[in-house]
C-alpha cells in the first residue's frame, strides 16, 4: 500500500477525482479519494449557489488501498441554478479533511 | 528474520527504490515501455476471461516460477486452504466451498465464478506480495495476498484477511467497479470512452494528466490503484527509480502480465479460423469465422484461390465464438462456395482489418478438385458359403445425386445404383448428401472369383475402377473356424441415446449369433437373430435370422460405437467396424419461479437445465430488449431430484435495472456445450 503521506493523524488528505453537473440526473456529483486509508467514514457534500445551500451525507467507500467518497450526489432543480461551489468533507474515527471547488452546468 | 515488505500497489519513495534495486533483471524479451498505453493497460477480453487458465495450467505456472521452496516455508504452489461457500450476487456466481483447496484451485475457481482472468489474479498476487515467485513467503504475505483493504500502515481487516478472502474480494471488486446490474452506480469517475484526469501519486502536488480510458478493465485498475506511472517510472519499467511523484502499481501490473503472458491488449489485426476447405460440386467450400476487436460489426473475409480473391462477409451466427471472445455480436461466421476447375488449388483466407492494424491470414490449404471423374471405394467383398457380398460407395463430383456402379463378377457386369445410406461418407463429404452406398450379393460356384466395381461417370470425366478383389467360395456346414461377416447398417443419434442396426452371421452356422456393441469402450451383447429377408436372399442356406438393432442410453456428445460379431464356434470374432456419432441433448427446460418489478429494477429467479447434463447452463434474461446472460449455478436440489441427470446447480437469480412502467421479461435456457436452447417463458411485470 502507499506509504504515509500525512504526518498529522488528525488531517486526512482529500483529493478530488471528479465534480460535475449530471444533466441526466439533474444533480451535482462529486467523487474524491483519501489515499493511504481503508476506513469506514462519511462524506458530507455541501453545495452553494445563488439559490441557496444544500447538502447530503453519504458513507465513504473503503476500497482496495484507498477510501473513496464515491459519486456523492446532491439533486438540483435545473442547470440554470449554476454555477455551484461545493465542499466535500471526509470524516472517520481518527481523521478528517475536506476539499472545495466549483461546478458549472456546461 | 526481518524482511522488507513487498512492493505494493502504489508503493512509492524509499520502499520503491529498495524494491527496484532488488527486482530481478529484465527477462530476455523485456516489456517495451513504448507499448504502454495508460488508457488501455489491458483489454476487457484479456481481463474478464474467467476461463483463461485451468487449474492444471495455473498449477504448472506456479510450479515453473518456484523450482525449490526454502525449507520451513510454504510457497504458493504448495499452499492450501479450506474455503467456504459464498452465494451468488451481481458480481460473482456462487463459490462452493471445499476442504483443503490448493492455491491453484482457488485462483482458478474464483476467476471462473467472478469472470476475471486467472492470469490477472496471478499478476495481482505477484504485484502486491510477490507470492508467485517468492521462495520463502511468510504468513503475512498470504494474509494480504492481493493488498485488498490491507494498508501497509494498518492491520488487515479481518473480513478481508487471508488468501481465499483476498483473491475472492479482489476479483469481486474488479467486477463491482463496472456497476453491474443490481448494484448502484457508485464508480463513475473513470468513465469508459471519456477522458479522466488520473493522478500520478498520492501527493496532491504531483498532479494529474488526462487519460482516455478505453475499456472497463483499465478503469477497474485505476479504481483499484488510482495512480498512473509518470515518465520517470516508465523510463525503466523494471526499476524503482523515482522523482518523488512516481508510482508503480499499474505499471508493474502491465509489465508482469506482458512478461508472463504476452500483450495484455487485444490484437489490432483480425483473428479467426478456417474450419474447413473442402471440395464441393463444381468447386470448393470454405467455412470459418473472423473478427476484429476494433469493431463489433461483421468484417469481410477474402478467399483467394490460386491468387484470385473473392470477398464475403463474416456475418453468420457463431455464438460459440462470441462466447469465447466476449463479443456482443455473434455475427462472426462465413461460408462460401468458390467455383474452381479440376486440379490442385491453393486456397488462402484472410480476415480484413478494420481500424488500426492490417489484414490477417487465417489459413491456407491445398485442395484437389476432381476432373469430374467419380471416386469411391470397395469396402467389402466376402463369401458366406456360395454367397458373395460386395459393398462400398461412390460419388461423382459433378453432382450430389446417386450414380451408377457396375460390378463385374469374373467379367460379367451387373449394374447397381449407389443410393444406399452412408452417413459416414456424408460426414467426410458433406456437400454431397448421404446416399452414396452400394451393395449386392451373388451366388457363385465353389472356387476363386474376381469381383471388380466401376463408378460410372456423370458429366465431365471418365468411368473409374474403384477396385478389384478375389474371393474364395467354400462349402457350408461344418465349423471351419471362419470369422463372422456382417455390416453396420446405421448408427443413429437420438436424444440421450443412440441406435445401432445391422446384421452378422457366422458362415459355419445358419443360427443367429451374438454381437457386441461397445459405446466408448463399454460393451453390451445382444443376439443377431432378427428377421432380415434381404440377408436370407443374399445368403441362401442361412435363413434370415441375422439382423440386430439395439438402442443404448448415452450421454450427449460424440460417442464412438464399435460392433463385433461373435464367432459361434471356433475361430476369431469379426470387427464389423466403428462409427462416431454425436448423441443429441434434450432441449433445455426450466421455470421462471419469480418475476416481479421493484423500484427501478426487475427481479427474476428460477432454474434452467439440460436433462442428462450435470453441468450448469445459462439463463439469458431479457428485460424488454436488453439481455443479460446468467450462469444458472445456484443450488437447486429439488430440480436435481426431479430432472434426471442434472447436477446440483441449476438455479439463477438476477436483479436488472429497468425504466418504470410495464415491461416484458423473457427467459431463455442456453446450453452452448450441446448447441441447444429453448424458450422458458415470458412474464409482464410493472417496474415502480
Amino acid at each position: 500500500m502507499p506509504p504515509s503521506v500525512d504526518p498529522d493523524p488528525q488531517s486526512a488528505p482529500v483529493q478530488l477525482l471528479d465534480a460535475r453537473f449530471d444533466a441526466d440526473a439533474s444533480a451535482i456529483v462529486v467523487s474524491a479519494v483519501i489515499p493511504d486509508r481503508v476506513a469506514e467514514g462519511s462524506c458530507l457534500l455541501t453545495i452553494t449557489s445563488a439559490f441557496g445551500v444544500d447538502g447530503v451525507t453519504a458513507p465513504a467507500v473503503p476500497d482496495a488501498s484507498v477510501t473513496y467518497c464515491a459519486s456523492v450526489t446532491v439533486p438540483v432543480a435545473s442547470a440554470s441554478e449554476g454555477p455551484w461551489s461545493f465542499e466535500l468533507r471526509y470524516t472517520d474515527d481518527t481523521s478528517s479533511g475536506s476539499i472545495a471547488g466549483t461546478v458549472d452546468s456546461r | 528474520m526481518n524482511r522488507l515488505p513487498r512492493l505494493a500497489a502504489a508503493t512509492v519513495g524509499l520502499l520503491a527504490v529498495i524494491a527496484g534495486l532488488l527486482s530481478a533483471a529484465p527477462p530476455a524479451l523485456a516489456a517495451d515501455a513504448s507499448q504502454f498505453d495508460p488508457g488501455n493497460i489491458i483489454s476487457d477480453y484479456r481481463f474478464f476471461d474467467g476461463g483463461a487458465m485451468s487449474t492444471e495450467q495455473v498449477q504448472q505456472f506456479l510450479n515453473s516460477k518456484v523450482s525449490q521452496c526454502r525449507a520451513g516455508y510454504t510457497c504458493l504452489k504448495d499452499y492450501r486452504q479450506s474455503t467456504w461457500t459464498r452465494p451468488t450476487d451481481p458480481m460473482c456466481s456462487a463459490y462452493i466451498g471445499q476442504a483443503n483447496e490448493t492455491a491453484a484451485q482457488i485462483i482458478t475457481r474464483v476467476g471462473q465464478v467472478c469472470g476475471v482472468s486467472q492470469r490477472v489474479l496471478l499478476v495481482l498476487l505477484e504485484k502486491e506480495m510477490s507470492l508467485v515467485t517468492d521462495t520463502w513467503p511468510e504468513a503475512w504475505q498470504y494474509e494480504k495476498a492481493t493488498g485488498y483493504a490491507c494498508p501497509d500502515t494498518a492491520p488487515c481487516d479481518a473480513e478481508f484477511a487471508g488468501f481465499y478472502n483476498q483473491v475472492y474480494k479482489a476479483a469481486w471488486q474488479y467486477k463491482r467497479y463496472s456497476n453491474p446490474p443490481g448494484t448502484s452506480r457508485t464508480y463513475t469517475w473513470f468513465p469508459v470512452g471519456q477522458v479522466s484526469n488520473v493522478r500520478f501519486h498520492p501527493r496532491v502536488e504531483c498532479g494529474t494528466s488526462p487519460v482516455l480510458i478505453r475499456n472497463q478493465a483499465t478503469a477497474g485498475l485505476y479504481y483499484y490503484t488510482p495512480y498512473q506511472p509518470n515518465a520517470t517510472a516508465m523510463s525503466n519499467v523494471y526499476g524503482g527509480q523515482t522523482d518523488g511523484c512516481s508510482s508503480y502499481g499499474n505499471r508493474n501490473f502491465w509489465r508482469l502480465y506482458t512478461d508472463w503472458f504476452g500483450s495484455p491488449t487485444n490484437p489490432v489485426d483480425p483473428i479467426g479460423s478456417v474450419d474447413a476447405i473442402t471440395p464441393a460440386p463444381g468447386g470448393i467450400t470454405v467455412r470459418g469465422w473472423t473478427l476484429d476487436f476494433d469493431t463489433t460489426d461483421p468484417i469481410a473475409a477474402h478467399v483467394y484461390v490460386d491468387g484470385v480473391g473473392v470477398a464475403t462477409r463474416a456475418d453468420r451466427a457463431r455464438p460459440d465464438v462470441a462466447s469465447v471472445y466476449y463479443r456482443p455480436n455473434a455475427a462472426l461466421g462465413f461460408s462460401l462456395d468458390v467455383p474452381a476447375a479440376p486440379g490442385a488449388h491453393q486456397v488462402c483466407v484472410f480476415g480484413i482489418n478494420v481500424g488500426p492494424g492490417g489484414n490477417s491470414r487465417l489459413g491456407c490449404s491445398t485442395v484437389v478438385v476432381s476432373d469430374g471423374s467419380p471416386f469411391g471405394s470397395v469396402d467389402d467383398v466376402s463369401a458366406v458359403g456360395p454367397t458373395v457380398s460386395v459393398g462400398g460407395w461412390a460419388i461423382d463430383p459433378d453432382t450430389a445425386a446417386a450414380i451408377p456402379v457396375h460390378v463385374y463378377v469374373d467379367g460379367a457386369g451387373y449394374p447397381l445404383q449407389a443410393d444406399g445410406a452412408r452417413p459416414d461418407v456424408a460426414g467426410v463429404f458433406p456437400s454431397y448428401g448421404t446416399r452414396h452406398g452400394y451393395a449386392a450379393s451373388f451366388t457363385l460356384a465353389r472356387g476363386p472369383h474376381q469381383i471388380c466395381a466401376y463408378a460410372i461417370n456423370q458429366g465431365a470425366g471418365r468411368n473409374v475402377l474403384l477396385g478389384c478383389r478375389t474371393v474364395q467360395v467354400t462349402v457350408t456346414g461344418e465349423d471351419l473356424g471362419r470369422s463372422p461377416v456382417g455390416n453396420i447398417d446405421a448408427v443413429t443419434a437420438n436424444r440421450n441415446s443412440l441406435t445401432v442396426s445391422g446384421w452378422t452371421l457366422d458362415p459355419d452356422t445358419a443360427n443367429g449369433i451374438d454381437v457386441t456393441v461397445s459405446v466408448d469402450g463399454v460393451p453390451s451383447t445382444i443376439r443377431a437373430d432378427r428377421s432380415r429377408p434381404d440377408i436370407a436372399s443374399a445368403f441362401p442356406g442361412y435363413g434370415g435370422a441375422h439382423g440386430f438393432e439395439t438402442t443404448i442410453a448415452a450421454a450427449p456428445g460424440v460417442r464412438n460405437v464399435c460392433v463385433t460379431g461373435i464367432n459361434a464356434g471356433t475361430g476369431p470374432n469379426a470387427n464389423l467396424g466403428c462409427r462416431s456419432v454425436r448423441v443429441l441433448a434434450s432441449d433445455p427446460i426450466g421455470s421462471i419461479d419469480v418475476a416481479r418489478g421493484g423500484i427501478g429494477v426487475v427481479e427474476v429467479s428460477g432454474w434452467v437445465a439440460t436433462p442428462q447434463v450435470p453441468t450448469p447452463i445459462w439463463a439469458h434474461v431479457y428485460v424488454g430488449t436488453s439481455g443479460l446472460p446468467v450462469l444458472a449455478d445456484l443450488p437447486r436440489p429439488d430440480v436435481q431430484a426431479a430432472v434426471a441427470g442434472t447436477g446440483p446447480q441449476t438455479g439463477f437469480q438476477v436483479t436488472v435495472p429497468s425504466a418504470t412502467g410495464p415491461v416484458d421479461v423473457c427467459v431463455y435456457a442456453v446450453d452452448p456445450g450441446n448447441s441447444v436452447q429453448s424458450v422458458i417463458g415470458c412474464r409482464r411485470v410493472v417496474v415502480q
